[in-house]
């Protein structure tokens, strides 16, 4: 029951990502090509984790 | 029994988490292609910079007769003019692959739809709601036969720019549906939170400046909102047309404001935005002050 508790929790590193995100759409509305470069390449790691953790969570599940 | 209601709330929770992983999916997709597209509009800036820099050169050379500086200066814009070419090419194709529309930045027609589509399947699924903006620029025509298409352009820019300057969260995605027509698909919003998105669009755009020869060009836009959950009733072809009349509404109240439409029972019911509590404390004020003297 816990561990469903725990399956079922928000994945913080999409919430990350989330930020993320926005952050690199305020760069490119900016026009900050550094900026927006630095966002992208976080949100692609926060990405990956966050795959990585939902596969994981559906693999507990069975 | 409780286990089993457990189960399918994980597995809602999974599924949600699901979506949110495909939404930030396409951020990236975009994201890189945005990023990609502004590095290769710098690295064109430059050039074309250095290009102009060379033709003067080349003036100044064959005004002086300096044989050898005109004939380095003509392979250097040669080779110049080749690399712009390139350059060109390849933001029209980074343009055409993801559906960017070439003026504003925004996605095109086909791009926004399938855009659309992904939204409506992924709330479909999660049982959320789609909302729905739609932005038309008031007296687009005016300012086109007054100011001349290449103004036009430039003020179709700067309200994509404030559009899109509000579309801030991963999901959120502008389209330029038609001339002067934009869409703004704003995932998990209900109709509340999509006339309040449509406001502050609204409102930045607004306080856009632009002038032509000392003379103010007017912008202002009329928006539309509406929201839906995805159902067999409800298509995303029936969200797009409530937002239209939303906006049909917003131009028929006098334009520069922002309308949301709820179906009740078959019928359309119209909302404008709530003031904002600044101008109800001034409204307030005012009547307590000229109360007296109306009595």
């Amino acid at each position: 029951m816990e561990s469903r508790d725990i399956v079922a929790r928000r994945i913080t590193a999409l919430d990350d990502a989330e930020v993320y995100a926005e952050r690199l759409r305020a760069r490119l509305h900016e026009g900050n090509l550094e900026g927006a470069d630095r966002a992208l390449a976080q949100l692609e790691t926060k990405v990956r984790a966050g795959e990585g953790i939902l596969a994981a969570r559906r693999a507990r599940l069975g | 029994m409780t286990s089993a209601w457990t189960d399918s709330r994980v597995v809602d929770a999974l599924d949600a988490e699901e979506a949110r992983l495909e939404r930030l999916r396409d951020d990236v997709e975009s994201g890189r292609t945005r990023v990609s597209l502004l590095r290769a509009q710098r690295e064109l800036d430059r050039v074309r910079e250095g290009a102009s820099g060379t033709a003067e050169m080349i003036e100044r050379a064959a005004l002086r007769d300096d044989v050898r500086t005109l004939a380095d200066a003509q392979v250097l814009i040669r080779e110049q003019r080749g690399q712009i070419q390139r350059l060109e090419g390849e933001i029209e194709a980074l343009r055409a692959e993801r559906h960017i529309d070439a003026l504003t930045g925004c996605l095109d027609r086909g791009g926004f739809d399938e855009m659309l589509g992904r939204e409506w399947n992924r709330a479909m699924r999660g049982r959320n709601s789609v909302g729905l903006v739609f932005v038309d620029v008031d007296a687009f025509k005016d300012v086109n036969d007054r100011f001349g298409h290449q103004v036009g352009d430039e003020a179709l820019r700067a309200i994509a720019h404030a559009i899109v300057g509000e579309a801030k969260r991963s999901g959120d995605a502008v389209g330029r549906y038609g001339g002067d027509e934009f869409l703004v698909v704003i995932p998990g919003a209900d109709l509340p939170g999509a006339l309040a998105f449509g406001e502050r669009v609204r409102a930045s755009v607004a306080t856009l400046r632009l002038r032509v020869d000392g003379a103010a060009v007017p912008l202002s836009v009329s928006v539309g909102a509406a929201s839906a959950t995805p159902s067999m009733r409800v298509k995303r072809e029936e969200l797009v047309r409530r937002a239209d009349r939303a906006v049909y509404r917003a131009k028929e109240a006098g334009r520069n404001r922002a309308v949301a439409v709820a179906v009740e029972e078959g019928l359309d019911v119209f909302y404008a935005p709530e003031p904002p509590k600044a101008a109800q404390d001034a409204t307030r004020a005012q009547q307590s002050r000229s109360s007296p003297r109306r009595r």
